[in-house]
């Protein structure tokens, strides 16, 4: 149980798990908004909880956000920051679907493109990725991670000239 | 370590900021930095009485643009459901047996809900010719004691 959670032996693999699900979610439901940025920002006014006028600059942004966070964690670089944000956006993503399915309101929830409705299934989800985040957010892993990978393979014995 | 994960975080944030604003300046897809709220003229907006008159001489049709759940809750006499945050294609799907020349009005629940005026802006550059909002929507029209349809 203690290697389970300290991150370290054989259950490490725990980190280098969640930082790949998390890496290819977030990766993949980035990639959805960026290629349609006007279908996402209907989706963030649809919730009614920002002023109009800024659901533009959210669906703008938000989905580099993404974008980077599934890049790093993927490369194994910044992955505590990394792991932070997306906690953070997570928080912000259930207390949003909280909030439409106590209003009684029935729309997409613009989570990987269209085609998804807000529901208690999401919500779940997200909550499990919270979960994940706050895990990796305090234990990074540190297998096949691009630093490693780099300085193992420039890792040579160096050998005297004339030996 | 707080220090770095810090930087770590203002260091995506800057890339995002940087990324995002590049490739949607550059991208066919791109959108304006800001929404801005669609203005309907004032000779486009109908007064409490003017929607009531419409209504009684059964001169126009008479959209709804809230939620199908919000419509259901009671809504102004002979109106249809059409969210104005629906995909292009619903919309376009609902009102494609309209002809162009009806006189249509728009409404939502109330002057701070951004859907009629969207919907009216949708409508008339799908060239409808007689499309009209009313701006004070089911709070003006409950609050000058109508009854509305259907409500519960």
């Amino acid at each position: 149980m203690k290697t389970l959670l300290s991150g370290s032996g054989p259950i490490s693999i725990l980190s280098l798990v969640f930082r790949f699900c998390l890496a290819m979610v977030f990766f993949q439901a980035s990639l959805d908004k960026i290629s349609a940025p006007a279908e996402f920002a209907i989706a963030v006014e649809n919730y009614r909880l920002v002023p109009a006028m800024f659901s533009n600059t959210i669906a703008i942004l938000l989905p580099w956000i993404e974008f980077w966070c599934g890049i790093a964690l993927l490369a194994g670089i910044w992955q505590r920051g990394s792991a932070v944000l997306l906690s953070i956006m997570c928080i912000i993503f259930i207390g949003a679907m909280l909030s439409v399915m106590i209003r009684g309101l029935e729309i997409d929830c613009g989570c990987f493109g269209a085609g998804s409705e807000v529901n208690a299934y999401r919500i779940v989800e997200d909550i499990v990725l919270l979960l994940m985040s706050v895990y990796l957010a305090k234990h990074p892993s540190d297998k096949f991670t691009l630093p490693t990978l780099f300085i193992k393979k420039n890792k040579k014995p160096m050998q005297m000239p004339g030996a | 370590m707080r220090q770095s994960v810090i930087f770590e975080i203002l260091f995506i944030l800057i890339l995002s900021v940087i990324s995002a604003i590049i490739y949607n300046t550059s991208s066919a897809n791109g959108i304006p930095l800001f929404y801005h709220e669609i203005t309907v003229a004032p000779d486009q907006q109908l007064s409490l009485s003017q929607t009531e008159l419409v209504i009684w001489e059964k001169r126009a049709l008479i959209i709804d643009a809230r939620a199908p759940e919000e419509y259901s809750t009671g809504h102004l006499p002979g109106a249809i459901n059409v969210p104005g945050y629906a995909a292009v294609d619903q919309i376009l799907e609902a009102v494609k047996t309209i002809p162009k020349d009806r006189m249509i009005v728009t409404y939502c629940s109330g002057v701070s809900c951004p859907y009629a005026d969207r919907l009216s802006g949708f409508l008339r550059f799908q060239g409808y010719r007689a499309v009209y909002v009313f701006p004070g929507g089911i709070d003006a029209w409950k609050a000058a004691g109508n009854q509305l349809n259907g409500e519960k």
